[in-house]
């Protein structure tokens, strides 16, 4: 789905990525972890077209300098971390999902039209399709915007900090249905998290970064069966009923 | 930023359109069959489908349909920047004057009544020429800063700062010229010929046209630069195309009715408490309200104190500017 090999990241100048190499398999979630600044969000806009690169990054394959911005958002959905809330109705947010797959010529179609919809239905907001984004609360901003990126219907889906503004209860319902969905849909996600106890508990996989370096890539399992997560954070592990908590020492 | 909130856009939209077209054809009728000459309607029919060359034919074909016409393009012209602007720097006090527009006609036209007089009916190729030259400086500028949507703001300030300074010191040296300066820099519509109108026309038009093809992309920035990239929007060309969009719509609006920034700053906002955000509803809407305001303008200024005229670009601040405040004090701003 996606895979980078040897992968530096340059930006403004100087290399804030080093030697990134992992390949994420399809219909798996994996957590992408680390500390503040430690270049979780200069990888996903690296993935963006936004940065260069040296080494490779293929995006389902395909080189990823090779493909057109519309071919990228075809491919792959990303969300940003910071979410605006212009005066627009969720509905017309979600159609703006389709805008990879319209030119500025053709009409929106009935697959448009029904993307839409399902994804209204999939995120559970068809109530709120007429409500206008500036008069939604945080997390169902947060969910008009995750029903764009499902409208967008690509096989793979990144979300920067998605959980960042939600109460504990509501994360945890969010990881959930998000889970649901992939598997129903078996689609591939990606998603920057800074809540390790979320990570751990609904991540397939976990990316863990520091500084610019990869430190870990493989199944969460296989993570806990090493301390780097503890080492990296500087953090205490505890398991209670077969879940696994991280918390300060 | 903050952005008018909707109070009247319950009505739908294919209504408040066709009032408006409504209201322009209006507007346009009436500056074709009023004004200082007292003409009765059938004359001025006559005079318009005509082929004869009697007094009335020249003051209705040579007069009233240019200035009319004048008026209707300014309108389109300088509305369909402001929304351009508005929407391409995220900025809701963008004008044509941001970029540059007004300075760079300034400039230009200051230059030719110095040092070229003799060219005074090339004035309003100059003045295009300096709009268009003024705001491609700027966005070059911007597109080095970073092509972000402040960027385009602050370029614009630097630069238009730089040029009025130029045009005041220009006029401090030279003070016969300023008289003639003045009257371009408020803005008017007497005596334009329909032959001075063919290039602004292609030029409004096409900017029209391609504003419209833009609109999709342009609701994604909206949302932000990152989430328009992530939707696989090339933002900084994007940006690049439609400043030069709006730059050359309002340069051709400028070169032959002077300097009514005015237009374009107000219209956007009064369209969209009309027809809310959509740029796709923003645009036609906004281009017929900047028709329908300057021709109504126009045709206030020309009949009010007749036969004393009061140029369109002073009636526009005198009268619009108050009804402007009027509009903000009727509506809630909102974040």
């Amino acid at each position: 789905m996606l895979e980078f090999l040897h992968t530096d990241v340059i930006r403004a100048s100087h290399m804030v990525l080093s030697d990134i190499t992992f390949s994420l398999p399809p219909k798996t979630l994996t957590a992408l972890i680390g500390k503040n600044g430690c270049g979780k969000s200069t990888l996903i806009s690296a993935v963006m077209g936004d940065t260069s690169y040296t080494g490779s990054i293929r995006l389902l394959s395909e080189e990823l300098s090779s493909l057109s911005a519309r071919a990228r958002a075809q491919r792959a959905a990303i969300l940003p971390q910071t979410l605006a809330a212009p005066h627009m109705t969720v509905r017309e947010l979600v159609f703006l999902g389709r805008s990879p797959h319209l030119s500025p010529l053709s009409r929106a179609s009935k697959k448009d039209t029904d993307a839409v919809e399902q994804a209204l239905a999939d995120v559970g907001i068809c109530a709120l399709r007429d409500r206008y984004l500036d008069e939604l609360s945080g997390g169902e901003r947060q969910k008009a915007y995750l029903a764009m990126i499902v409208a967008q219907g690509t096989p793979l889906l990144i979300l920067d900090e998605p959980t960042t503004y939600m109460d504990l209860a509501f994360s945890h319902h969010f990881m959930k249905s998000l889970v649901a969905w992939k598997e129903a849909h078996e689609k591939t996600l990606l998603i920057a998290m800074h809540d390790l106890n979320l990570a751990v508990r609904y991540a397939d996989r976990l990316l863990l970064l520091d500084a610019g370096k990869q430190i870990f890539y493989g199944s969460v399992k296989d993570c806990l069966e090493t301390n780097v997560i503890e080492r990296t954070f500087a953090l205490e592990r505890i398991n209670a009923d077969g879940n696994v908590f991280f918390i300060g020492s | 930023m903050k952005i008018l909130k909707r109070r009247f856009h319950k009505l739908p939209y294919p209504a408040v359109l066709s009032v408006l077209t409504g209201l322009l054809v209006l507007f346009f009728l009436l500056s074709l069959f009023c004004g200082a000459a007292a003409l009765s309607p059938s004359e001025v029919l006559k005079a318009l489908f005509g082929t004869d060359e009697s007094t009335v034919s020249i003051i209705v074909s040579g007069l009233r349909l240019p200035r009319a016409l004048a008026g209707l393009l300014a309108g389109i012209g300088l509305s369909v920047s402001g929304v351009l602007l508005q929407s391409v720097t995220g900025n809701a006090l963008a004008s044509p004057n941001v970029i540059g527009v007004n300075s760079g006609a300034g400039l230009a036209v200051i230059l030719l009544l110095v040092f070229f007089p003799a060219l005074l009916p090339a004035l309003p190729l100059f003045a295009f020429l300096g709009a268009f030259a003024a705001t491609l400086i700027i966005v070059h500028l911007a597109r080095r800063f970073g092509g972000t949507s402040t960027t385009v703001v602050l370029a614009g300030v630097a630069l238009t700062s730089v040029i009025n300074a130029t045009i005041s010191f220009i006029t401090l040296l030279d003070t016969d010229a300023v008289s003639s300066y003045n009257y371009f820099s408020i803005g008017g519509l007497a005596g334009i010929q329909l032959s001075e109108l063919v290039l602004p026309t292609v030029l409004i038009l096409l900017s029209f046209l391609v504003s419209l093809l833009l609109s999709r992309p342009l609701e994604t920035l909206r949302l932000g630069d990152s989430t328009a990239k992530a939707l696989g929007v090339r933002v900084t060309a994007l940006r690049t195309l439609a400043l030069i969009c709006a730059s050359a719509s309002a340069a051709a609006a400028v070169s032959f009715a002077g300097l009514l920034g005015f237009v374009g700053l107000v219209v956007p906002h009064v369209a969209r408490g009309l027809v809310g955000g959509r740029i796709s509803r923003l645009l036609p809407s906004s281009a017929l309200l900047g028709g329908i305001l300057v021709l109504s303008s126009d045709l206030l200024g020309r009949t009010l104190l007749s036969p004393t005229e009061i140029p369109v670009g002073i009636l526009m601040a005198l009268l619009g500017a108050p009804f402007f405040l009027y509009l903000l004090t009727r509506r809630r701003y909102h974040a």
